[in-house]
């Protein structure tokens, strides 16, 4: 798996945003934001094939978390940025 | 990890980094807060799409910085030389004041009720010109417009 190109993370205001390159218009009723642990993968994973289990291993370098939380959050979160259309 | 929910944030702060997404040459669509540009738009439910400013001049919804960190989203009803004087659509009195460079975005469109209009077309241009010739019986017509039903707004 890995993060679709054109997109970019930027902190606006304390938020962690994605936007996606080359669109003119951001919506703000409709943006996505990051939480600090995912914006902290985002940015370990951009441009890299990872899988559930390489987030996990990123996580618990930099967070206390269980092998289990953190595999349930990379497995919620994976979901979710696919969800999203940003990663394939 | 992902929610789908409303972040809300200080106006000094949120439209400081929304300038300067419009300075990097993009557009911004925001929800409007507060009611002072009623009747078209209401609170919470109607957006703007904003652009960099391109022109500054009278009848223009504009985005400006009246005071430094205190922004607005006014109608401008007044320039003198370099000075802007502006007034909400839904303000029965209370203007700003502000000069030509204080004004830092201008309105692409507006979004009432999920619709975009254009601020070229011919709907709010329409509208504009007649509000602003309205003025004098503002006061009674935001009174009714106050009580109408919700959705009728």
């Amino acid at each position: 798996m890995k993060i679709k190109e054109g997109f970019e993370l930027r902190e606006m205001c304390g938020e962690n945003i994605i936007v996606a390159k080359g669109i003119q218009n951001i919506d703000f009723n409709k943006i996505i934001s990051l939480n600090e642990s995912a914006a902290y993968l985002w940015k370990a994973l951009i441009g890299k094939e990872f899988t559930a289990p390489s987030m996990v291993e990123l996580l618990r370098q930099e967070y206390e978390v269980s092998e289990e939380t953190a595999l349930a959050d990379a497995t919620e979160l994976i979901k979710a940025w696919q969800e999203a259309g940003l990663c394939e | 990890m992902r929610e789908e929910n409303i972040i809300e944030l200080p106006n000094d702060i949120f439209l400081k980094g929304i300038r300067e997404l419009l300075e990097e040459g993009h557009t911004a669509t925001l929800r409007v807060r507060g009611n002072s540009m009623r009747p078209f738009l209401e609170d919470r439910r109607d957006s703007i799409k904003l652009t960099a400013v391109t022109h500054v001049e009278i009848g223009d919804a504009v985005l400006a910085e009246i005071s430094p960190g205190k922004y607005v989203f006014h109608r401008i009803i007044d320039i003198q030389g370099e000075h802007v004087t502006l007034m909400g659509d839904g303000n029965v009195r209370g203007t700003e004041h502000c000069t030509k460079a204080d004004v830092k975005a201008n309105a692409l469109a507006v979004i009432r009720k999920g619709k975009e209009y254009s601020t070229e077309g011919k709907r709010w241009k329409r509208y504009s010109a007649c509000w602003m010739r309205l003025s004098p019986i503002r006061r009674w017509l935001l009174a009714i417009h106050r009580r109408l039903p919700t959705n009728w707004r």
